[in-house]
Order: C-alpha cells, then sequence, then structure tokens
C-alpha cells in the first residue's frame, strides 16, 4: 500500500497544538493558530481537534443568546468608534459632504431663514433650485451665475447671497461631521444593520 | 495620497474589518464560545491549585463568559490588524488563547504565587533543564516516519523498539499510521472515532513515544 505524502510541518504544528492543549500552554496554542491564519487545511484539522477535546472535557455548552451576542457586538462597535477612531469617521463623512456641492436653493434657504430684508420673489423661486453653487465664489462668478439663473436682482442681494454662500461652505464640512457624529453615536445601538451579511469584495481584497 | 485621504481610506477599511468580524462572531458564537471554555478548562485542570480555582463547571462558564466578552472587545478594537485574506476564526481563537493566557497570569499574581526575584535564578536553571531534558517533536515525528518508511531490518527494528516503548493501544494507532500510513478521516475510520478524536489519540501516543524513547536514552547514559 502506497503511503501519502505527509506534510512533517503541518504534523508538527498539530502535534505541537496538542501538547499545548494538555499542558495548559496558551502561548504554545496561540502560535499554532497563527499559523493555522495561512493555512486552511491546518486551521481544519485544528478546528476537528478543537471539538474533540471539547467532547473529552465533557463540557456542558454554554446557552448562547443570539440577541445577548448582538449587543454586545454593538456595544463593542459602538465604544470602537466613539474613541479613537470617531476623529476618522468624521473625516470621511466630511469628505463625503464635500462632494455634495452647496446649491443655490441651500444659500436661499438660509437666507430666508436669517429674515434680511431681500427682493421675496426672487428669494422664493431660488428655494427650489437645485444649481451648484460655482466652485468660486468670486463677484464675477456669482454675477454669472444670475445670469444662468436669469434673475434680475440688486448688487445689494448678489453681496448678500456671495456672503451667504462663502459660509455656508465653511460651515458645510463642520456641520455635516457633527450631524456624522450624532448619527454615529445612536447608529449601533438603534439600527439592526450587524446583521446585514458584509461580503468580501474583490476591492476590499485588493486594498489589503 | 494625501493625509487626510490615507485617514479616510483607513477608516473605511477599519468599519469594513469591524463588520467582517462582527458577522463572524454571530455567525460562529457557538464554535468559539465552546473552544474558549476548552482553553479556560485546561488552564484550570493544570494549573488550577496555584491560584486556588477548582475545575467545577460554574467556574469555566463564568470565565468563559468573561474571556469570550473581552475578546470580542479587543477583536473590534484591533480590527485594523485583522488582514482580511486570513482566516477571521483562527484570528479570533488566537485573541482568546491570549486573553485566557492574561487571565491566568493575573490569577497567579493575585495569589501571590509569583516567582519571586530571589528565585528566579533557580527557576531559570530549572526551565533550562526541563527544556534540554526534551527531544523536539519534529526529532520523534522523524524517527518515526524514517524508520517506518525505510525497509531495510535495522530500520524495522529501530520502529519496533520505538513501538515497544508505548502500552498496546498507542502502538495499535501508531502501526495504523505509520505502517498503514492511514490519516484524518480514514484514520478515524479505521477507530471509529472523530477525525479530531483520532489525531489527538494519534499525537498523544507520539508524545508518549517521545517521552519514553527520551527516559530510556537517558537511563542508558547513565548505565542503569
Amino acid at each position: 500500500m502506497k503511503k501519502p505524502k505527509i506534510d512533517l510541518f503541518r504534523e508538527k504544528a498539530i502535534h505541537r497544538y496538542i501538547k499545548a492543549l494538555d499542558e495548559g500552554d496558551m502561548e504554545g496554542v496561540a502560535e499554532i493558530l497563527e499559523m493555522c491564519l495561512d493555512d486552511p487545511e491546518l486551521e481544519r484539522i485544528i478546528t476537528e481537534i478543537n471539538l474533540a477535546y471539547h467532547e473529552e472535557e465533557q463540557l456542558k455548552p454554554i446557552a448562547i443568546d443570539a440577541q445577548l451576542i448582538r449587543d454586545l457586538i454593538r456595544q463593542h462597535l459602538h465604544s470602537a468608534f466613539t474613541s479613537q477612531d470617531q476623529s476618522q469617521s468624521l473625516e470621511l463623512k466630511a469628505l463625503q459632504a464635500e462632494e455634495k456641492p452647496l446649491t443655490v436653493g441651500d444659500v436661499a434657504k438660509r437666507l430666508k431663514q436669517t429674515n434680511v430684508p431681500l427682493e421675496q420673489e426672487v428669494l422664493q423661486q431660488l428655494l427650489k433650485s437645485s444649481v451648484p453653487l460655482p466652485k468660486s465664489l468670486s463677484i464675477q462668478a456669482i454675477k454669472q451665475l444670475a445670469a444662468q439663473l436669469q434673475i434680475k436682482v440688486s448688487d445689494r442681494f448678489l453681496d448678500i447671497f456671495r456672503n451667504t454662500a462663502i459660509m455656508l461652505s465653511i460651515g458645510q464640512s463642520h456641520t455635516q461631521a457633527l450631524q456624522a457624529a450624532r448619527e454615529q453615536s445612536t447608529r449601533y445601538t438603534t439600527s439592526p444593520n450587524s446583521s446585514k451579511p458584509v461580503k468580501k469584495t474583490r476591492k476590499m481584497e485588493n486594498e489589503q | 495620497m494625501s493625509k487626510r485621504t490615507a485617514n479616510v481610506s483607513h477608516s473605511v477599511k477599519l468599519t469594513q474589518k469591524q463588520q467582517l468580524l462582527s458577522e463572524v462572531i454571530e455567525q460562529n458564537c457557538s464554535y468559539l464560545q465552546q473552544i474558549t471554555q476548552v482553553y479556560v478548562s485546561r488552564v484550570i485542570k493544570r494549573f488550577g491549585n496555584k491560584f486556588e480555582l477548582t475545575a467545577n463547571p460554574h467556574t469555566i462558564e463564568t470565565v468563559t463568559q468573561e474571556i469570550f466578552n473581552d475578546t470580542v472587545e479587543t477583536a473590534l478594537k484591533i480590527a485594523d490588524k485583522f488582514d482580511i485574506n486570513r482566516s477571521p476564526q483562527a484570528w479570533l481563537l488566537g485573541i482568546a488563547a491570549n486573553k485566557v493566557k492574561e487571565w491566568q497570569r493575573d490569577q497567579t499574581y493575585k495569589s501571590n504565587k509569583v516567582v519571586s526575584l530571589a528565585e528566579l535564578p533557580q527557576a531559570r536553571q530549572l526551565n533550562q533543564q526541563s527544556s534540554s531534558d526534551r527531544l523536539s517533536e519534529e526529532e520523534i515525528l522523524g524517527l518515526l516516519y524514517q524508520s517506518s518508511e525505510l525497509s531495510t531490518p535495522e530500520s524495522q527494528l529501530m520502529f519496533e523498539d520505538l513501538l515497544s516503548l508505548v502500552n498496546d493501544s498507542d502502538q495499535e494507532i501508531l502501526k495504523l499510521v505509520f505502517v498503514d500510513g492511514k490519516s484524518g478521516k480514514s484514520l478515524a475510520a479505521s477507530l471509529g472515532i472523530t477525525e479530531g478524536a483520532a489525531n489527538t489519540r494519534k499525537h498523544r501516543a507520539i508524545e508518549r513515544v517521545r517521552k519514553a524513547y527520551f527516559r530510556a536514552y537517558q537511563e542508558q547514559k547513565e548505565g542503569k
């Protein structure tokens, strides 16, 4: 009978794992688990051994409360986010906010809220506008925008509109970041989205 | 890539990894808890007397739940260190094993049974002695495989000598492995037990050969 080829390296790892378990040597156990990270066959064998030990030790299975586990994960996800990683999360939201440009309607809305005496008819018309603000908020660019929107307003209106647009642009990242922080702090205590499966995408793999 | 973009990219990866690990924990929580329970049980059975703990089911369960909770928390906090191309289960169990080790150290420290500074040289000498008293796993595996594979009368004699060092039950399993070439599932089928139990029996038998072989070698060296 032809003997199968033996992988001595793997055999040695299995031997060391069993020996470490028998001796209560967790350092040895952790060393072999490290090897399992890149060796699916070794991991499969170790999994079988683990289950055999559980049976051999005659351990009573611990009652699993799925909801408790979910709560545990959410609790720790929340703490992970609210500590060292919150600032990074805020930056992510801020960057996303930057990608969504402010519109003429956003500026008109702010002007409406401030109750500055301006041409109300025009302001009302601009409230519904989804035309994005120009990248440059120079006087010339604002005048061109007014022409594009086909509105006839005073220079004072254009000045106030421009100043408000500049203030909104500066404040956008900050405001959205604060909103993101508020969302983030409640997300993992109210939303059941942790049960949604996460698929390992090619993009994720390529990022490694 | 700007520093800010790099931070954002890091944040996205961290979130994805945390969610991936959460999924693995939820789907495998029963297995992960069971194996953490095995680790806790092994440590308490082996070292429990040092920190005055008995291996009763209640103690094992309480410590396991504490360590499992700690493992989940740590895994999610250090999720950025997890490589998604590697096994998440093995990574999580590695954290659990290290947590059990930390718990063991804390218990030993609390019970004031830590080796004092004055005792250190003796302790070191004792450790050195015990490690030099060993024949490595690699050596014994090599010896068993080589002696069983070579068909010369000397190698056959060597293999029989090695087998004679252990009891009948161990001899039976070692013959199945080294003579019949059985492993994994085929070995389990021959013994009528699970693959995990078969591997455990096989490697415990090898370990007994290793110890007995070295004992015999020492006795011969000392002229007994």
